[in-house]
């Protein structure tokens, strides 16, 4: 029997090491991999919640209150709930340099998946156009995660963005606001197609409407913000768990993994990890290896194993991220109504811009607000506390945020190298990102795009609420070590297998070489499964 | 913490309720806002002024709403509106029984927006009066507009 070692337990690395499991390879699995804390009160519904628990505020502003958001020009409106900590948390070793990049890290069980939102967006043959493989064989993987995870999702007018593929569930009910917004949609449609090339309809979500396996369908207790206590919400723990069945798998957590050795051959011959508590590496030997850590980490131990054995420090360019804005509107027909929490709280509705360009689309999740916390809010708004306390309760209904994302090519300049402290006997990754010039104008005409739908659908976006989020918030990185039909220096093969390590593969995001405006991860567990399906 | 200081927050904290939900405090609610205060180092004033500010506001409900509609546009980040806002986030985090409600207000949309502008203008009205009082206070005890905007 084969044994392949993985490094990493993000969506990408559950995938492959479960497509690996299931053809009988023997798979080790190291991660730091910080576990998810148990479920709180798994039965109760969001406003049960804060009735039957002891200490409620602790459990939603945490036990140091981080969860108070206070006002902050540097800080977003929002972050990851106390509940959900343990995805940021940090082992020691971690440190990087940035410039015109804010990365998120995650050593949690699951990556950062563990905090996503469940966006489940294939790409389609024109955005596959620079991937040396064929299309067929990522929508196969498509309708095989669709399969083991559960997404839901409608052939309505998104379709055309994203192309449908096969094990879709039917999609959740809509709550009140969303419902409202499609009803005026329909009614206002052609106006929007035809002078905006702007479609709207149900986003695909990686949750059940159904019963899947051990798993049940969503409850809509209203707890997806603060983490899905029933497993109804997909994060990559879940596949985890079922890696776990099997024999033939070792999960080895508390590792984090610094450099792989290699021979003159340029053959890895083995894995160094340090224990993430403290203590002397260990080492670790297979027959082939996979980098599964995601883009930035699996580049840096790449980068490390290179400069150990060479003392070459190299920068590796092509960094790629989406760029997101955030605009909150106001549905003037909601103000006044009431919210109803139990419902799914998480987009279900997406907006996709037709740019003329195929590559070039513009994706935008429509996320209508019930369950978040209201003081980010009324803390902002430009009148005292009480009054805006009436204001937000009276609009809470009407509330709601799209977050529009914009596509990202492997440029020259971006690129992510190594610093080492020779004294200190430590090294930090450096990475470096400008936006291409031309990003302005997409920006620009992005936001007048999603701005004048909004209008004609009856929501306005408050004076200066828009946020442009820095890169690296949508902690969708890639480009790193590209897919390449040529084999150029520290690229991959089609099958992500490294020109210059035969048998080490890159099974992330760093070897994607091209970013399409929509969430990667659906796309990574589906390049995961077509890698394993594909090269073994 | 001295009960000294329990004292004067438990005070603060029962002023800023009544200002917020227009009702005392629970005991939980003044345990975690105690807790906070024990806990994170965000809420201990930065100057003279937001010394003054936070004095003014902890006189009575009334003196906070007259405070905070200054406060909101020019000392968004005094240590006064921080914990008004971290009151706020223990209110909205707790059962309704504590006496937070998101509950609409039920009138009809027209009804509603003359509410809204009705508040509207008497914020407005509020907000030039503190301005009257809170602007000389903060010229004289020496901490500038443009300061408290970026956070110092």
């Amino acid at each position: 029997m084969d044994s392949v070692i993985i490094v990493g337990s993000g969506p990408s690395a559950v995938h492959f090491a479960l497509s690996l499991l299931r053809k009988n390879y023997r798979v080790t699995m190291l991660d730091v991999g910080f576990p998810k804390p148990p479920a709180v009160n798994p039965a109760d519904s969001f406003a049960a919640l804060k009735e039957n628990l002891a200490d409620p505020a602790v459990y939603f502003l945490g036990e140091q209150y981080d969860g108070v958001l206070l006002p902050n020009p540097e800080k977003e409106f929002y972050g990851i709930p106390p509940s959900k900590d343990y995805v940021l948390r940090q082992p020691a070793g971690a440190g990087f340099n940035a410039s015109g990049f804010a990365p998120f890290f995650s050593f949690a069980q699951g990556g950062i998946a563990e905090a996503w939102t469940g966006g489940c967006y294939p790409f389609n043959a024109a955005e596959v156009s620079d991937f040396p493989f064929d299309f067929a064989d990522l929508e196969r993987g498509y309708a095989e995660v669709a399969a083991r995870i559960g997404v839901i999702g409608a052939p309505d007018d998104l379709a055309r963005f994203f192309p449908l593929h096969e094990n879709l569930l039917p999609p959740l009910d809509l709550d009140a606001h969303s419902a409202q917004f499609m009803s005026v949609y329909e009614k206002r449609k052609d106006w929007l197609h035809r002078r905006l090339r702007c479609y709207i309809g149900r986003t695909r979500i990686a949750t059940l409407s159904r019963d899947l396996g051990g798993r049940k369908k969503c409850g809509y207790l209203g707890r997806c913000l603060w983490g899905c206590p029933t497993d109804s919400f997909y994060t990559p723990s879940i596949t985890l768990r079922e890696c776990m069945a099997f024999p033939n798998f070792t999960y080895q957590p508390g590792l984090r993994v610094t450099h792989f050795k290699f021979d003159g051959a340029q053959r890895v011959t083995s894995i160094v990890a340090e224990p993430a508590a403290g203590g002397a590496p260990q080492e670790f030997s297979a027959e082939r290896f996979a980098l599964a850590a995601g883009a930035l980490c699996s580049t840096k131990i790449y980068l490390e194993s290179i400069f150990r054995s060479t003392g070459e420090r190299l920068e590796l360019h092509g960094l790629m991220d989406n760029r997101q804005i955030l605009m909150p509107f106001v549905n003037l027909r909601m103000i006044g109504k009431p919210y109803n929490p139990d419902t799914y709280q998480y987009h279900q509705l997406g907006l996709g811009i037709d740019t003329g360009d195929p590559r070039g689309y513009v994706h935008g999740q429509i996320t209508t607000l019930k369950t978040a916390m209201l003081h980010p809010i009324a803390a902002n708004l430009p009148c005292d506390l009480r009054t805006a306390a009436f204001l937000v309760n009276n609009m809470h209904a009407a509330l709601g945020i799209v977050n529009v994302n914009l596509h990202d090519t492997r440029r020259q300049g971006n690129f992510v190298s190594l610093a080492v402290d020779a004294v200190a006997k430590d090294s930090r990754l450096v990475i470096n990102y400008a936006p291409e010039p031309a990003e302005v104008h997409r920006l620009r005409a992005a936001i007048s795009t999603v701005r004048r739908a909004l209008l004609h659908l009856g929501c306005i976006v408050p004076p200066g609420m828009l946020h442009v989020r820095p890169m690296g918030a949508s902690v969708h990185y890639a480009g790193t070590l590209p897919m390449s039909r040529t084999r150029g220096r520290h690229t991959t093969s089609e099958n992500c297998q490294s020109h210059e390590f035969p048998n080490l593969f890159l099974v992330d995001g760093a070897t994607f070489p091209f970013l399409p405006a929509k969430n990667i991860t659906f796309s990574l567990m589906a390049n995961a499964v077509r890698i394993a399906d594909c090269a073994f | 913490m001295t009960p000294t200081d329990t004292a004067r927050l438990q005070r603060e904290c029962e002023v800023f309720c009544r200002y917020l939900i227009r009702r005392a405090p629970s005991a939980y609610i003044l345990e975690k806002y105690c807790e906070a205060h024990a806990r994170a180092s965000e809420y201990s004033s930065a100057g003279a002024f937001d010394d003054a500010l936070l004095n003014f506001a902890a006189r009575g409900p009334a003196f906070a709403r007259f405070a905070d509609s200054y406060a909101c546009l020019f000392a968004r980040y005094s240590a006064f509106r921080r914990k008004l806002i971290l009151l706020f986030s223990i209110l909205e985090s707790s059962a309704a029984q504590h006496g937070f409600s998101d509950a609409v207000d039920g009138s009809s949309q027209p009804i509603l927006f003359l509410k809204i502008v009705s508040r509207g203008v008497l914020y407005a009205l509020r907000l030039v009066l503190a301005c009257l009082l809170f602007i000389p206070m903060r010229l004289a005890l020496g901490s500038s507009h443009a300061a408290a905007r970026k956070g110092h």
